[in-house]
C-alpha cells in the first residue's frame, strides 16, 4: 500500500487491514515501558515514566491530559522526535519496529510513509513563503511521483479535506488562509503519503467550536476511508470521548488510567479522571457547576514519592503519598491507584 | 463614585456601537446592557466582534458610532485628561486571555498591583497600601512567596489570578474578562471560575464575559448576547438562550460542543446550510 505508483489512488482501504503489510499480528502502535529523562539539572523526575499505550489499525485512540503532562511528548517520539538531551527507555514499535533504535535511514521511511502528524497551529506547520501547492507535493515528490501526478494528487486531497476552489488553493499562499481552512490543508498534506497512523496533537484547540466539528468531521471520514489509525491528544475530554473508542488519561509523566470511552466517562477508575470530569464545564441544563481540583499539576522541578496525584486527590491517603501505584489491568481497563479497588468512587 | 441623583439600575448601557475597518463591518449596531453586579456573556467566533466590542468598551478602540456608558458617564469619545482616564478606569477593566503577554516580566507580582494601588488611591499611605495589596492577594487566593515573584516563576492559573488582582486594585464597576479561562487548564479553569463567582457575590462588580465557550458561560453569566459577524444575533437569558435557542447560529454553536451523540457530519452541514445565503 506504499507502492509509489499507487500514490494517486484514494480508493477505499479496509478499516481493519492487518493482512497486507508485514506485521499481521501485531499493534500499528506499541509503547512499552516508554520513559524519557531530562538531564538532571532540567528535572526532577522523569517526563514519561513507564508509559504503556497500544493503537491498533482504524482505531482511535485518546490521549488526555493537562498541559506539563507528557501528552505531546509521548506523542512526539513516535516519529523519533525526543526533547534535547533526553534519555529514553522502553521500546516504541510501529508495525513491530522500534522507532527508538532506528537509524537516519529507518525513522526517514516511518516518517515518509508510515506515520503523519498534524499539529496544533497550522500556521507553525507550513513555511509563509511557500505556496499551498508546493507544501502539498513536497511530499509526494520526495517519494518519486511526477509533478503532474503529484499536483493532480494535491488538488484530490484538498476536494477531499472540503476545500473550495482546489485548483486555486495550489497557488495561494498561507496567509491567503483562514485558521480553520489552513488545517485542512495541513490534514491533506499529512494524509498525502497514506499513512497508517495519523498522529494528531490538539489540531483543533486552536480552532472556533463550529471550525472543530467540521475539522473533526474530516478527520474522522478520511480516516475511516483509509483505515488509519490514530492517535488524538487533547486536553479535552469531552472532544475526545465524542471521538476516540479508547482513552487513556496522563498525570505527571504516567498514565493513570485507560478504558474504553463509554466506561471510562460512566466508572471512571482514578480519582483523576473523575475529578478532571468534574471539573470539565458542562453545557447541560442541569448540569452541576464545575468542581475545581485543588492545588496545581506536579511541576518537572519536583518528584512526589508516591502518587503524583496525591497532593490533590481527596481520596489520598498516608500509603498514597509514599507508595508510587503501577498500572493494573483489569479486562480492557487499566487503572494506576492504590485504592482503585475499594469503591471510593462509587 | 456613582453620583447620579437618582438610583440607575443599569451599570453599564451601550447602544448603537459601530466599528469598521477599512470596508469591514467589524461590529455593527451593537447594543446591550448590565445591571450592577450582574454578568453578561458576549459569544461569538474569531470574527464575531466580540473582542472589538470588548476593546471599544474600555477605550483601546474608538467607536465609529454609538454610545458606552457607566453609571450614566459617556465613555464613547477619547478621554482628555489625567483625570478622566483614571475615572475611566475605574469604571471598567478588563482580564486578557493570555497570562503569559498581559504582565510585565520584569515586575514582581507586588508591585505590578501595588502601581495600580498607587494610581487610583494616591491619597493611600504605605500601610494602607500594603493592607489593600493583603486584601486583593488573599481574595484572589495568592500567598506572600507569590507576591515576591517575576510572573515567570509562576503558572498561567497564578498569573491569571495576578491579573485579576490588579483589575480589581482600581475597584471597577464593570469587569471585562476577555477569554479570560480560555487559555487554562480545566482543573486551573474551574478554579478561577470559582474566584470568580466569589468576588462577584461577595463585591457585586458587574461581569462582561466575553467567551467562545458555551458550557463557561453558562455557569458564569446571567444574560447573555450571541454575536455574528458583528451583529447581535440573539440574546437573553443565558439559561433561555441555551436551552430553547431562536436563532439557527445560536443552534449551530450548541450543537458544536463536543458530547455524547456528538455529530460533526451534521453540524458541518448545518454550518454550510447557514453560510450559504451570504456566500
Amino acid at each position: 500500500m506504499f507502492d509509489k505508483t499507487t500514490a494517486g489512488d484514494t480508493e477505499a482501504r479496509p478499516a481493519t487491514s492487518g493482512t497486507d503489510t508485514a506485521g499481521r499480528d501485531v499493534p500499528l502502535l506499541d509503547i512499552a515501558g516508554l520513559t524519557l529523562r531530562l538531564p538532571d539539572h532540567a528535572a526532577a523526575r522523569p517526563i514519561l515514566d513507564g508509559v504503556d499505550l497500544r493503537v491498533d489499525r482504524g482505531e482511535t485512540v485518546g490521549l488526555v491530559g493537562e498541559s506539563g503532562s507528557g501528552k505531546s511528548v509521548a506523542c512526539r517520539t513516535v516519529l523519533g522526535l525526543l526533547p534535547k538531551g533526553a534519555r529514553a527507555e522502553g521500546t516504541v514499535r510501529v508495525e513491530g519496529t522500534d522507532v527508538l533504535a532506528m537509524g537516519a535511514a529507518g525513522l526517514r521511511d516511518v516518517r515518509r510513509n508510515k506515520v503523519a502528524m498534524v499539529f496544533q497551529d497550522p500556521r507553525a506547520s507550513v513555511n509563509p513563503m511557500r505556496r499551498v501547492g508546493d507544501f502539498l507535493t513536497e511530499g509526494l515528490r520526495v517519494r518519486g511521483v511526477p509533478k503532474e501526478q503529484a499536483l493532480a494528487r494535491a488538488q484530490e486531497l484538498l476536494t477531499e479535506v472540503g476545500i473550495r476552489d482546489p485548483h486555486g488553493a495550489l497557488r495561494r499562499f498561507p496567509h491567503q488562509f483562514s485558521g480553520g481552512m489552513l488545517q485542512r490543508v495541513v490534514i491533506a498534506a499529512a494524509l498525502s503519503g497514506d499513512p497508517a497512523l495519523l498522529l494528531a496533537d490538539e489540531p483543533t484547540t486552536a480552532l472556533d467550536v463550529t471550525t472543530q466539528a467540521e475539522v473533526v468531521g474530516i478527520l474522522r471520514r478520511l480516516q475511516h476511508r483509509h483505515g488509519t489509525g490514530m492517535l488524538f491528544v487533547t486536553h479535552d475530554l469531552e472532544l475526545a470521548a465524542a471521538i476516540c473508542d479508547r482513552i487513556y488519561v496522563m498525570y505527571a509523566g504516567r498514565i493513570v488510567e485507560s478504558q474504553p470511552v463509554a466506561d471510562l466517562f460512566a466508572r471512571p477508575r482514578h480519582p483523576y479522571t473523575a475529578a478532571l470530569l468534574a471539573s470539565t464545564p458542562r453545557l447541560e441544563a442541569d448540569a452541576a457547576a464545575p468542581q475545581p481540583i485543588p492545588g496545581r499539576p506536579v511541576s518537572l522541578a519536583e518528584a512526589p514519592p508516591g502518587c503524583a496525584f496525591a497532593a490533590r486527590c481527596a481520596f489520598a491517603i498516608e500509603r498514597c503519598r509514599s507508595e508510587a501505584p503501577a498500572l493494573v489491568s483489569d479486562g480492557p481497563a487499566a487503572v494506576a491507584c492504590l485504592r482503585a479497588d475499594e469503591g471510593i468512587l462509587q | 463614585m456613582s453620583t447620579s441623583t437618582e438610583p440607575t439600575p443599569v451599570a453599564l448601557e451601550v447602544r448603537g456601537l459601530c466599528r469598521t475597518f477599512g470596508d469591514h463591518k467589524a461590529v455593527d449596531d451593537v447594543g446591550f446592557t448590565l445591571p450592577p453586579g450582574g454578568s453578561l456573556g458576549i459569544v461569538g467566533e474569531s470574527g464575531s466582534g466580540k473582542t472589538t466590542t470588548a476593546r471599544m468598551l474600555v477605550g483601546l478602540e474608538t467607536p465609529d458610532a454609538g454610545s458606552i456608558t457607566v453609571d450614566g458617564h459617556e465613555r464613547a469619545h477619547r478621554p482628555r485628561t489625567r483625570a478622566e482616564r483614571l475615572a475611566r478606569a475605574r469604571e471598567i477593566q478588563m482580564v486578557f486571555q493570555d497570562p503569559y503577554l498581559s504582565l510585565d516580566p520584569r515586575i514582581t507580582v507586588h508591585d505590578s498591583i501595588d502601581e495600580v494601588l498607587r494610581l487610583h488611591a494616591p491619597e493611600a499611605d504605605r500601610p494602607g497600601r500594603a493592607a489593600r495589596l493583603a486584601e486583593l492577594l488573599d481574595q484572589v487566593g495568592l500567598g506572600t512567596r507569590e507576591a515576591g515573584a517575576l510572573p515567570r516563576r509562576l503558572s498561567g492559573g497564578q498569573r491569571q489570578r495576578v491579573a485579576i488582582a490588579r483589575a480589581l486594585a482600581a475597584s471597577p464597576r464593570v469587569l471585562i474578562l476577555d477569554e479570560a479561562v480560555a487559555a487554562l487548564d480545566v482543573s486551573i479553569q474551574a478554579q478561577i471560575l470559582d474566584l470568580l463567582a466569589r468576588i462577584r457575590r461577595e463585591q457585586g462588580i458587574g461581569y462582561l464575559f466575553v467567551s467562545h465557550d458555551l458550557a463557561v458561560v453558562r455557569h458564569i453569566t446571567d444574560d447573555v448576547v450571541v454575536l455574528r459577524n458583528g451583529r447581535i444575533v440573539e440574546s437573553g437569558r443565558t439559561a433561555d438562550v441555551l436551552s430553547a435557542p431562536q436563532h439557527p447560529y445560536t443552534r449551530l454553536l450548541i450543537d458544536s460542543v463536543p458530547g455524547v451523540g456528538w455529530d460533526p457530519e451534521r453540524i458541518a452541514e448545518n454550518r454550510r446550510a447557514l453560510a450559504a445565503p451570504e456566500a
